[in-house]
């Protein structure tokens, strides 16, 4: 199956029944979590902290400390959850909690480029010679992409998440996470392309 | 064979929670309106001297406006690294870092700057740039691309262009972004805005849209400026012009059948009954 009819054809039924599963325990949650008990607070950690680290990590690539900048969002996210108004808001704000951490990181690494003495963090993923290196390509593909393009084709290319469940996360109306990701899928071609790594990705 | 991206999200799906819960306190309400845990240390900068932003109390800033600040940097090992070169007199290329008297510019791309130390103007053809300027320093400057320009008032933001235009993010301070002949639009710190690499193409479809609207004198506008940027005798052209006919006869102005002939004489004027239906131009049977 090719990306372009992942693209496509969108959720399964059963990512579908775990976005409102999702939707469903936060709700019934949040009077628990805004009071501060403990065993809720526990519960979203387990349920959310997964989501940031793997953000972090999509959103970062290689260059980035993943593990650490979700630790500093998880902290950010604690401590000024009191001020997310309402659960359906939570995920959103979530996601920009995590770009702003991953924005700071990714330029500390920008800037780290002209130091010889840097080390650059890599996944600590365990794979064999060959398939790291098909995936650095794809990670140095990704990276060409403006951030705001990279979000949108990682939540949707990605992590297959529909395209209003993207916009709801992004905060952008429906329209326009459709319109970046038409974007981004091209600028990814493009990208490719010239790279000579054969990427299927839709029209 | 497995699709790469897919085998770029199993890469990434692998988390260890016991090991990131082991970073945050035992009592996660704790983290409340309190002070984070000790960071971990981080990796040592190669210079001696850097940009540091340092939060000051409320009350003293204005909320659009960030400090920035030199500090001596702690004791570190001495680098191999030269210093980046303090530049007074500007008219060179951009590739890497260069650090001016009150600003800092990190080039990954293409590009000149020229013009002082206290008024660079940079222009930037490819790639991403990123500015830091020292605020109240009296520095005027200014970053100019093909789709526009940004007019920095002190602050801290990227440039960056692709073949779909220039997009400008804005991290602290203030900025102005003109893209084109449209007014300047000021950006808040946290937002972005992108100048559209117009073609012509682009102008069609943003004509359209106008004329939909009922905004009869942008869709012209865009019309006009599309047709400056089209191919002669092509299809766009045409529709450009079936787009400008249709605004001006909207708005019963007199240029409309003058529009209208314009029109029937290009090559793809594909929809000349429907023209010579709304009025009698040369062309019409």
């Amino acid at each position: 199956m090719t990306l372009s009819e992942l693209g496509v054809m969108g959720p399964t039924e059963d990512q579908e029944g775990v976005v409102m599963d999702r939707r469903a325990r936060l709700e019934a949650l949040w009077p628990s979590i805004q009071a501060g008990e403990r065993s809720a607070l526990d519960a979203l950690f387990a349920e959310w902290a997964p989501v940031v680290l793997r953000w972090c990590r999509r959103l970062g690539g290689p260059s980035i400390d993943a593990e650490q900048a979700a630790q500093e969002a998880l902290i950010v996210v604690f401590r000024r959850l009191h001020t997310v108004a309402a659960p359906r808001a939570f995920p959103s704000w979530v996601f920009s909690v995590v770009r702003n951490t991953v924005r700071d990181r990714r330029r500390e690494a920008f800037g780290r480029r002209w130091d010889a003495d840097a080390e650059v963090p890599m996944i600590g993923v365990e794979m064999d010679v060959q398939g790291r290196d098909e995936l650095e390509r794809v990670w140095a593909v990704l990276d060409t992409l403006p951030s705001h393009l990279r979000e949108v084709l990682v939540l949707c290319d990605v992590e297959q998440r529909t395209d209003p469940e993207a916009a709801a996360i992004l905060g952008v109306p429906v329209g326009t996470a459709k319109s970046r990701l038409r974007r981004a899928r091209a600028k990814l071609r493009e990208e490719a392309q010239a790279r000579g790594l054969r990427l299927e990705v839709s029209a | 064979m497995k699709r790469r991206l897919d085998e770029l999200r199993e890469a990434t799906e692998q988390v260890d929670l016991e090991a990131l819960r082991a970073g945050l306190p035992e009592d996660l309400s704790s983290l409340r309106e309190a002070e984070p845990p000790a960071a971990k240390p981080q990796p040592p900068a190669a210079n001696n001297t850097r940009w540091r932003d340092i939060a000051l109390g409320g009350g003293i800033v204005a909320a659009a406006l960030a400090m920035l600040v030199f500090l001596p940097g702690e004791p570190e090992a001495p680098s191999t690294r030269p210093e980046p070169p303090v530049v007074q007199a500007l008219d060179q290329g951009l590739d890497g870092e260069l650090q001016l008297e009150h600003v800092r510019i990190l080039a990954q791309g293409e590009g000149r700057v020229a013009g002082t130390a206290q008024a660079p103007e940079i222009s930037w053809e490819r790639g991403l740039l990123r500015v830091e300027v020292q605020p109240d320093q009296g520095v005027d400057l200014v970053v100019r691309t093909q789709e526009g320009e940004v007019r920095v008032h002190g602050t801290v933001f990227e440039v960056e262009r692709d073949g779909m235009g220039t997009t400008v993010r804005l991290e602290r301070g203030s900025v102005g972004v003109v893209c084109g002949d449209e007014a300047e639009l000021r950006l808040e710190p946290g937002q972005e805005h992108a100048c559209v690499a117009w073609n012509a193409g682009r102008r069609l479809n943003q004509a359209r849209e106008l004329l939909e609207g009922g905004q009869h004198l942008a869709a012209i506008r865009a019309a006009e400026r599309g047709l400056a940027l089209a191919d002669s005798g092509g299809f766009i052209e045409g529709e450009l012009l079936l787009v400008r006919f249709h605004a001006l006869h909207e708005l019963g102005d007199e240029g409309a059948s003058e529009a209208a002939t314009a029109y029937l004489a290009s090559p793809k004027a594909l929809r000349a009954s429907e023209v010579c239906a709304l009025v009698q131009a040369e062309g019409c049977p």
